[in-house]
């Protein structure tokens, strides 16, 4: 089975926020709660780079770890996903994601925040797959109709990839070589405890 | 109109883009490095204090600013904390109280009234003092174990009742835990403004301390209303339930200005003292029911025996015979109950 | 006695009167973030129209 994993090359990426359109239209996520972002850093300076960031699937992942009633789980595809029948809404994930990646339905106070709702990379939850009761709590399951994340697939200058790791790497180190840069692949020395030399 | 104006305008500019880009485009040479200098994530990450609380943020287009936010390394050291540091001071805290206690009982015994019952009470608490009591108590409890099912949950009673039974559990104990918190917090500030007049640490508590609190031994030193070892507990209470309220209410309702360091500061605090809270009162429960004959009378009636209250509040039983004798019953006048 | 079960009455009223408040105050993200040309639904939920399979 793949490792699947994120890539977003920061050095194509052109902050049009595609990925997150794209994000919200095919899980149908509403307003106010952002499964993936843009986040453009040192804007207006010289240097300024946009990446796109969401869960990113860690390897041995924080959210896990301190959910205190076990909700998450890894597929066979090392992807994270949690289960919403689960989920309490402490928001310890929140504390703990590297990324900012959990997101609650309800802001005003944490006594009933709500499930908690995340990147699923395209992959659905605990339910049946491409049922209308999987689709409602956790959005399109793509990974199941063999088809990957659709911010990547849809990324207009390719800078966010999606699929198997060593695949997405080789990509990335392929560019890196041919153009002579690259400001590295954001969030893996984080998230897989490895980096991509470039 | 407008298309054509624009485009008018822009004409010369367009020629000049294209003027210019075929030779600066055959002038450059291959190895230029457009990203010479571009924000690389390792020099961000590197220029961050390690185990520091500092955060990659950015701009977003989204109305949430906090989700500038880009990569916050500091929610490892969270998880360390919370996975390991908690349950493992919660652990040793509390299970070492119960030991503590428990060898005490054997060699100690139960704590006699050496006097024997007099028969003639006075009055310890008022019922204000005793409702104030009893409702940071009921609520402690709630909390408490609420708490500590968030603590050690997931590995003592997941795997017994399984992960639906747990989550509903779980569930419901989080709304019991952040609703009752307001019981608590009344209370405890309740109990400083009856109580803490009584409480502050004087020389006497000092000789007491010195003498073992009677705790070891057999002699009484003497005390006020409150001996040194209540004083502990009561600014143990007070303090660490301020702690636990601010820490709670920051969690609970997670003030913009508060940024995500400052939310898993509040969740470590409210972890760390809420456990030591535990156990201290543990050790509370244990003095005022199993260890100490007459000692519940306290918070059960209000009135506790004569020959008690000389014994552990030598001083204070002359004081309220020298001010407020009516609060001493006469001899072998049924106690006053409820 | 009287003075316990008051204390218990408290504990629940409070807990119960704390949940209901709260709750009235509780607001959805969409509310929360809701901006220019922001549509808000009435029961928001994590995902907005129940789609056909």
């Amino acid at each position: 089975m793949a490792r699947m994993k994120f890539l977003c090359d920061a050095d194509r990426c052109i902050e049009c926020n595609a990925c997150v359109t794209a994000c919200k239209n095919e899980n149908d996520v509403p307003w106010g709660i952002n499964r993936r972002r843009v986040v453009t850093i040192n804007d207006g300076k010289p240097g300024e780079r946009s990446v796109s960031m969401a869960c990113m699937h860690c390897t041995d992942a924080p959210c896990a770890a301190v959910c205190p009633v076990d909700c998450f789980y890894t597929t066979e595809d090392a992807v994270v996903l949690h289960s919403k029948e689960l989920c309490i809404g402490c928001g310890y994930c929140f504390y703990a994601c590297p990324f900012g990646a959990p997101q609650y339905p309800k802001t005003a106070n944490f006594g009933s925040r709500g499930k908690m709702d995340k990147c699923t990379f395209c992959a659905g939850g605990p339910e049946a797959d491409n049922t209308r009761v999987e689709f409602e709590q956790y959005g399109a399951n793509r990974l199941a109709e063999g088809k990957l994340p659709l911010c990547a697939e849809m990324c207009s200058t390719k800078s966010l990839l999606a699929g198997d790791g060593e695949i997405i790497a080789q990509i990335y180190k392929e560019r890196v070589v041919k153009r002579g840069y690259g400001s590295g692949a954001w969030g893996w020395k984080t998230a897989y405890k490895e980096d991509i030399a470039s | 109109m407008n298309l054509i104006a624009a485009l008018h305008r822009l004409a010369p500019a367009i020629l000049a883009c294209l003027l210019m880009a075929a030779p600066v485009a055959a002038q450059q040479p291959n190895s230029v490095n457009p990203t010479a200098s571009s924000v690389k994530e390792k020099q961000l990450l590197d220029a961050l204090k390690p185990g520091g609380s500092e955060i990659l943020s950015g701009r977003v287009s989204i109305p949430d600013s906090r989700a500038g936010n880009l990569i916050q390394p500091a929610g490892r050291d969270f998880r360390v904390t919370q996975q390991d540091t908690i349950p493992k001071v919660g652990a040793y805290v509390i299970i070492g109280m119960i030991a503590v206690l428990a060898l005490f009982f054997m060699f100690r015994g139960r704590i006699r009234i050496e006097g024997g019952e007099s028969g003639r009470t006075i009055e310890r608490f008022d019922s204000v003092g005793r409702y104030a009591h009893w409702t940071a108590a009921t609520s402690f409890i709630l909390l408490g174990l609420t708490g500590l099912n968030l603590v050690f949950g997931r590995s003592l009673l997941l795997p017994m009742i399984g992960p639906e039974a747990f989550a509903s559990l779980t569930q419901a104990g989080k709304f019991v835990h952040n609703y009752v918190s307001f019981a608590f917090a009344l209370a405890i500030a309740l109990m400083f403004v009856m109580w803490a007049k009584d409480n502050f640490p004087s020389a006497i508590d000092m000789r007491w301390f010195a003498q073992g609190g009677g705790l070891v031994g057999s002699n009484h030193p003497p005390a006020d209303r409150f001996n040194g070892g209540q004083k502990l507990i009561f600014w143990a209470t007070i303090l660490g339930g301020f702690a636990l309220s601010a820490s709670g209410y920051v969690l609970m309702f997670k003030p913009p200005e508060i940024a995500i360091a400052g939310l898993q500061l509040a969740t470590v605090v409210h972890g760390l003292v809420g456990v030591i809270l535990v156990a201290v009162i543990i050790a509370h429960v244990y003095i005022g029911t199993l260890g100490m004959e007459g000692a519940f009378d306290a918070m059960g009636t209000g009135r506790v025996d004569l020959n008690w209250a000389k014994e552990h509040h030598s001083i204070w039983v002359d004081k309220v015979a020298m001010k407020r004798p009516e609060d001493i019953s006469s001899a072998r006048a049924p106690a006053a109950g409820e | 006695m009287k003075a316990f079960l008051s204390a218990l009455l408290t504990v629940a009223i409070i807990g119960f009167g704390a949940s209901f408040v709260l709750e009235r105050f509780q607001r959805t993200a969409d509310q929360s973030y809701a901006g220019v040309g922001t549509r808000v639904e009435a029961d928001a939920r994590l995902t907005g129209t129940p789609v056909k399979h």
